[in-house]
């Protein structure tokens, strides 16, 4: 048990700080796409919620871990389903351009090639209200 | 050799006793009570928009969450992240109903839960506000504010001083 113990401490240890912010906002998509199917979608909470992750991952180069990407991906390829051709999809095509390469799947990428995304599109910069 | 034949009978048993507590002190029952909570912040944020909101039945949930989630520690990202949409989802109800004692409510939560339950637009819809005014609801022991000292940025004396159910302040 204490070694079993040991082995999960080690593994939490070395699991990288962006490996964590990749799950993290995993799990954002996750809950806005849930909004994004029951036509609960907000914006600005999908944006307040994203913000935080990306301002750790955009325009970063980072490793992350087979088993994380692959459920990013997983994750990012059903919010672009569900988002359709509405506001959520500039907002994935913000995060999406901002995000490294790996993270990414060809799928989404070319999904969302018809977005024109400007510098000044990126939120996650701007001034928190109360933080 | 009586004694260490006892020991060893004993051992076996000593052990699983450990493993349990062991594994007892990892099981995330906060994630449980924080999905509970969200459940019942959205809810309440539903209640509202059909005007059945009970306040009474909101603090007396409120108050037993408190002390489920305040003490209770390994919440993941995923329960803290239902908890502050929900709370959210409350903060838009209650902009679309004007409802005031569903404000001060709100302005309320902000003491009783730790900061990492309340996303930015939430701290910032509460900001200069203030909460029911009288005793605080959430406590153990009614604790009357001092005369000029009510909503959700004092720090009463009494706050300072009663460690029950109080806010866990992250950064």
């Amino acid at each position: 048990m204490v070694l079993l113990l040991a082995g999960a401490w080690c593994l939490g240890a070395c699991s990288s700080n962006e490996t964590y912010q990749v799950k993290c906002l995993g799990e954002v998509l996750e809950l806005h796409e849930k909004k994004l199917k029951n036509k609960n979608f907000r914006p600005e909470a999908f944006k307040e919620d994203a913000a935080p992750f990306m301002k750790a991952l955009a325009a970063k180069d980072y490793k992350v871990d087979a088993k994380t990407i692959e459920y990013f991906h997983a994750r990012l390829g059903a919010f672009v389903d569900a988002a359709g051709a509405s506001e959520a999809q500039h907002l994935i095509a913000v995060i999406v351009r901002a995000l490294a390469t790996d993270l990414v799947p060809e799928k989404v990428r070319s999904a969302l090639a018809g977005s024109s995304v400007k510098d000044s599109d990126v939120w996650w910069n701007e001034a928190e209200a109360t933080e | 050799m009586k004694s260490a034949r006892m020991q060893t009978q004993w051992l076996p048993v000593a052990i699983v006793l450990c493993c349990c507590s062991m594994l007892a002190a990892c099981w995330p029952v906060v994630n449980t009570h924080t999905a509970n909570f969200a459940d019942m912040m959205n809810a309440s944020a539903k209640e509202l928009r059909d005007g059945t909101f009970d306040s009474a039945e909101f603090k007396k949930t409120v108050k037993r969450r408190a002390s489920d989630i305040n003490h209770g520690q390994g919440l993941e990202f995923r329960y803290q992240l239902l908890a502050r949409d929900a709370v959210r989802e409350f903060m838009y109800a209650v902009q679309d109903t004007g409802d005031p004692e569903a404000e001060m409510l709100l302005v309320d939560l902000v003491q009783v839960f730790s900061k990492e339950f309340f996303p930015p637009s939430v701290l910032a819809f509460v900001k200069d506000k203030t909460g029911t005014p009288g005793p605080k609801w959430w406590l153990d022991e009614p604790v009357t504010d001092a005369p000029g000292n009510g909503g959700a940025q004092g720090n009463s004396p009494a706050e300072e001083t009663t460690p029950a159910n109080q806010p866990q302040t992250n950064g």
